[in-house]
Parts: C-alpha cells; sequence; structure tokens
C-alpha cells in the first residue's frame, strides 16, 4: 500500500481521480468516450505516471488475450488424430 | 428480385442444414461436425493445458458437452463460435483441477484507491521480445490467469478480446445486455491485471 501522501498523482480539487480516470478505459481504448470526458481524462494521464501504467497494462492484457487466441486462425487447423474422432463418435453412442 | 447469395448466406444455410440433421440424431452429421472442427479445438485445448493427452480429452469432453447441449443452442452465435467457447471453458476446468487453483471473487481481484487515488503503485508488465520461450511463457501465465476468473467474466474476454467479437455479437451469444457485457468486460481485464502483475510484472 502506498501512503497517499507518497502518491505521485496530486490531482487538484475537483480534477478527475485515478479511481474515475480508471472507470473510463474502456470506452477511451475502445474509442468511445466523449470528446469532453477525453480530454479531462487525457490531462489527469499527462500528470499521473500511475494510471499512465494502468493504462499501457490494461492494454497489454488486451494483446495478450487476443495473441492467446490468434495462432489458430493464422495457420489452420492442425491434422486431427483419426483415433481421436473415431473415440468422440464412440463416446456419444455410449452416451446415448 | 431475388438479393444475391452471399458467403455468409450459404454458409448460414449449410450450418442450419448441419444442426437440423444433428438435432435428428444423423450419424454422419456427427462424424462432419467433429471432423470439421476437432483440429482448431485441439489447437486451442494444447495451448490452455500443454499436455497431448490432457488436450485430447478436453476436446472430447467439449464435443460431448456439446452433443448435450445441442438442443439448447439457439442459433445466436455460430457453431464455431460457440464450440470454441465450450472448449475454453472444458480446459480451464481441468486446469483448475489439476492446480487447485479455485475461483476468486471479482471484486477481490480489481484495483484498489485510497482517497480516489491508486493505493498501490501499478506495476508496469514486462516488454515483451520476440523470444519462442518468452512468448509461450506469457501465453502459460495468461491462461493461469483466465483459470482465476468467474465464468461470467471469463466469457466476455473470450468472446470479445479472444475471439474477437464485437460486443453486440457477444450480448447476443450470452444473452445479457450489451452494456453489461461491456461492464464485465472492463472488471474481467482488471482482474485479469490484478493476477498477470506478479508474473509478468517488471518490477526492476
Amino acid at each position: 500500500m502506498t501512503d497517499p501522501n507518497d502518491s505521485p498523482c496530486q490531482h487538484a480539487p475537483g480534477a478527475v481521480t485515478c479511481e474515475e480516470c480508471t472507470g473510463f478505459l474502456l470506452d477511451y481504448v475502445d474509442g468511445t468516450l466523449p470528446a469532453e470526458q477525453r480530454e479531462r481524462f487525457e490531462a489527469h494521464l499527462g500528470a499521473c505516471p500511475d494510471c499512465e501504467v494502468y493504462l499501457a497494462n490494461y492494454r497489454e492484457a488486451t494483446r495478450l488475450a487476443r495473441a492467446s487466441g490468434r495462432s489458430d486462425r493464422d495457420v489452420g487447423p492442425p491434422p486431427v488424430p483419426r483415433a481421436l474422432v473415431d473415440a468422440i463418435l464412440a463416446a456419444r453412442k455410449r452416451q446415448g | 428480385m431475388t438479393p444475391p447469395t452471399t458467403t455468409d448466406d450459404r454458409h448460414d444455410a449449410a450450418e442450419s442444414d448441419l444442426l437440423a440433421r444433428l438435432r435428428a440424431g444423423d450419424d454422419a452429421a456427427f462424424a462432419e461436425l467433429v471432423e470439421t472442427h476437432a483440429g482448431r479445438l485441439l489447437a486451442l485445448a494444447r495451448r490452455i493445458v500443454r499436455s497431448e493427452a490432457d488436450a485430447e480429452d478436453v476436446v472430447q469432453e467439449a464435443f460431448l458437452s456439446a452433443f448435450k447441449a445441442l438442443s439448447r443452442f439457439d442459433g445466436r452465435s455460430s457453431l464455431s463460435t460457440w464450440l470454441h467457447r465450450i472448449t475454453v471453458n472444458a480446459a480451464l476446468m481441468r486446469q483448475r483441477r489439476k492446480a487447485a487453483r479455485p475461483e476468486a471473487p471479482i471484486d477481490t481481484l480489481l484495483p484498489q484507491f485510497e482517497d480516489g487515488r491508486h493505493a498501490a503503485h501499478p506495476i508496469p508488465l514486462a516488454v515483451v521480445t520476440d523470444g519462442e520461450g518468452e512468448r509461450i511463457e506469457r501465453q502459460e501465465a495468461f491462461w493461469h490467469a483466465m483459470a482465476r476468473l468467474p465464468q461470467d467474466f471469463r466469457d466476455v474476454i473470450e468472446l470479445r478480446d479472444i475471439q474477437g467479437l464485437d460486443s453486440k455479437s457477444a450480448a447476443r451469444e450470452l444473452g445479457i445486455s450489451d452494456a453489461l457485457v461491456r461492464q464485465r468486460l472492463h472488471r474481467a481485464r482488471q482482474a485479469l491485471l490484478t493476477l498477470l502483475t506478479p508474473i509478468l510484472g517488471d518490477s526492476r
């Protein structure tokens, strides 16, 4: 835990807080945040290293998910062992 | 005038026909379904469970669950999207059983704030290089983190981020509102970050 006094984010009273900023992330990365909110968000981001790191991490988690689903779309399905296909179809018969 | 037939229309018609045959219990239709999708699903399962024997068991389990649930499949998504999701769930269940890692309640995985500020400084995730070993390590970390998420939250990551559906299509597939998909996706991504940070955090 950090001491709030030690936080690099010195948001001014009435300005967007880190908590509010985090709530805007999905709309921000999707490009659907209204212009006025986007400006406030970006102003906060420019002054807050914590939120800057958090945004980069948020994007990275999304990239990682995309990458984990990519290889089967890119290279096409590998051959399936015939024994596996037969086992599945035989198990279906047993399942009734 | 009859509108021109598109590839999508033809695909939809072929899928409806296959679905009707499956529901009628046609053996050839089951063979077609397995032969068409097993390769892709096996590749997917291998990435999550990493042992060949487990991956094959997962694919078999996934198909058997799908056969049982066929009467409930309502065609909101394609068979391929539906089977992908069943396989991910089967693989993660197996991984979770093996690793004895229970699901964590989502609220415990969200970032904490004090006085509107981050309660702990976020640690940057390590920068990616091109190494194959690192790629596998990151993928394993990702699937381990996925295994800890509650299913409702895994489902939105799976459909939006992994399969690349838009929020509307994901909402249709899950039978929930677009707004709820977005709310869950946001919470799920934050929870994933919390789980990934101890493994991939670059705490130099």
